[in-house]
């Protein structure tokens, strides 16, 4: 009997249920992801923190909207790109001149890519933001499109210039 | 459109997205395919993208922290992190900033340029004021006989005016300090080879005083040694013994002496130095110490006569002799 219950328990730990509550429901779900989400954008554990309860105020600030019961993870994702773009112009790590001028100095393209994390936050916050939703979290175009509110061709380029000005970084700048 | 078999780097750029995705299929993987092994650029430029995608997409991930999952909004947070905070200054327009941040330089470059000069000044002034102090402390030259001649006192520094301005309190800044004297004109100047009794023909603009300031150099490779015998020369002269600077005040590049005397001892004196210094010369020649002089340059002793508009007491001339080192 009380083997069987243990069995039971742990079932119940490795798939929890879905709680009711929105909020719970999201953060359960999704909160991973958007917790990364913040801390790559940016790149502090402590700012991610404060942007992570940002996004969740936001989202239930507008809960009541609807419309969001279909395509609620494209829905959480917009609302916390638009407050990740809004708080990382306000709080995102700038480069300090001592590192800028440490990243140009560098001159092998092998030292540059264990910098990389230095090199992708130069990039533009909505660059960042679809190389991180495409490439990190392989989420499909229709749904970056629908988050970032762009069309597909778009974020293609938009994505393609971004590895192009990265490659430029830490290959071809001497 | 299908893609034509020559497809340039232009065209594979437009596509490297898709192709790195790997969602080109048939006739347009195919060309891109083929463009990447033939073109060396775009073939590098693949690799730099996968490079690029794999790093990102090893990035590791964060874990959502407990607290906040368990309780989202009423977990404490941490302070924002000092990197990424912002000054007001830094979240002011960027022409505001530009503009206070010009103002600022301009005006401290503006302060630099007033207030160096001045600074100057009082670092001057201090100056002046210490080498005062130390010729008030060492010992004067009143106890020594005047056979003893080396043994006056040898000061340091620039003791021309000031000295002088202490013994004639009715006379304040009568001397300038050091031999440039902006206040002094030149009206008469020669060597010993020349006549001393020219007179000076004065220019109608220029305005100048009757105190008579004459100044003998005299070239010596060893100031120190020549010093004793000028001390003696003055004291030969009758010059009273408390006469400040008779002792001499070490210089760069020599020693000074800075003194008043009547004005019927300075012909007396200038003969003396004229023959002291004709004899140092011919010293220095024998010894091979220096090469005889060819230029009136170069003469060891020469002398200049000049006027100031500051007054000296009457009967009474400046007398400037400079040992300087050869």
């Amino acid at each position: 009997m009380s083997k069987k219950k243990s069995v039971v328990q742990d079932d119940a730990s490795a798939v929890p249920p879905v709680p009711e509550d929105l909020i719970q429901r999201i953060v359960q779900l999704y909160g991973d992801t958007l917790f990364d989400l913040c801390e790559s954008v940016l790149w502090s554990t402590a700012n991610a923190q404060v942007a992570f309860r940002a996004i969740l105020r936001r989202i239930r600030k507008l809960r009541n909207e609807g419309g969001y019961r279909e395509y609620e993870r494209a829905w959480v994702l917009k609302i916390a790109c638009d407050v990740l773009v809004d708080y990382a112009a306000e709080h995102g790590r700038r480069l300090s001149p001592p590192e800028q001028v440490m990243l140009d100095a560098t001159l092998e393209p092998t030292t540059r890519l264990k910098q990389f994390d230095s090199y992708f936050h130069r990039l533009p916050t909505s660059e960042q933001l679809v190389l991180l939703m495409r490439d990190k979290y392989g989420l499909p175009y229709a749904e970056i499109s629908a988050v970032l509110g762009l069309p597909e061709g778009s974020l293609k380029l938009t994505r393609q210039q971004a590895l192009r000005t990265l490659e430029e970084w830490l290959w071809v700048q001497t | 459109m299908a893609l034509g078999a020559d497809l340039n780097c232009f065209e594979w750029q437009n596509r490297s997205s898709d192709y790195l995705d790997g969602i080109l299929i048939g006739a347009a993987k195919q060309e891109s395919d083929e463009h990447v092994e033939s073109c060396a650029e775009c073939g590098d430029r693949h690799k730099h993208y996968r490079l690029i995608v794999s790093s990102i997409n090893g990035q590791a991930r964060s874990a959502l922290p407990v607290p906040i999952r368990k309780s989202p909004f009423s977990a404490s947070l941490p302070r924002l992190d000092p990197f990424s905070r912002r000054s007001r200054w830094e979240r002011l327009p960027w022409f505001l900033r530009t503009g206070l941040e010009g103002a600022g330089i301009i005006s401290a470059v503006l302060l630099v340029i007033v207030m160096v000069p001045r600074v100057r000044t009082i670092y001057e002034r201090s100056i002046e004021n210490r080498i005062d102090t130390l010729l008030r402390t060492e010992p004067g030259p009143m106890a020594r006989s005047d056979d003893d001649a080396a043994a006056v006192p040898l000061g340091r520094g620039n003791m021309t005016g000031d000295s002088i301005r202490e013994r004639q309190p009715g006379h304040a800044d009568e001397f300038s300090s050091g031999e440039s004297d902006s206040q002094e004109a030149v009206i008469d100047s020669g060597s010993a080879d020349e006549s001393e009794s020219a007179e000076p023909v004065l220019g109608t603009d220029i305005r100048v005083g009757n105190a008579e300031i004459w100044r003998f150099n005299l070239k010596t490779d060893s100031p120190k040694e020549v010093r004793g015998k000028v001390v003696q020369i003055l004291t030969d002269s009758k010059i009273p013994s408390a006469t400040l600077g008779v002792g001499g005040v070490e210089a760069p590049g020599g020693i000074q002496f800075d003194i008043l005397v009547t004005k019927e001892t300075v012909p007396i004196l200038k003969t003396r130095l004229e023959a002291l210094g004709k004899t140092l010369m011919a010293a220095a020649i024998e010894a091979g110490n220096v090469a005889e002089p060819q230029s009136p340059r170069n003469q060891p002793f020469t002398w200049y006569k000049n006027k100031s508009r500051r007054s000296i007491p009457s009967g009474q001339a400046r007398v400037v002799i400079w040992l300087s080192q050869l």
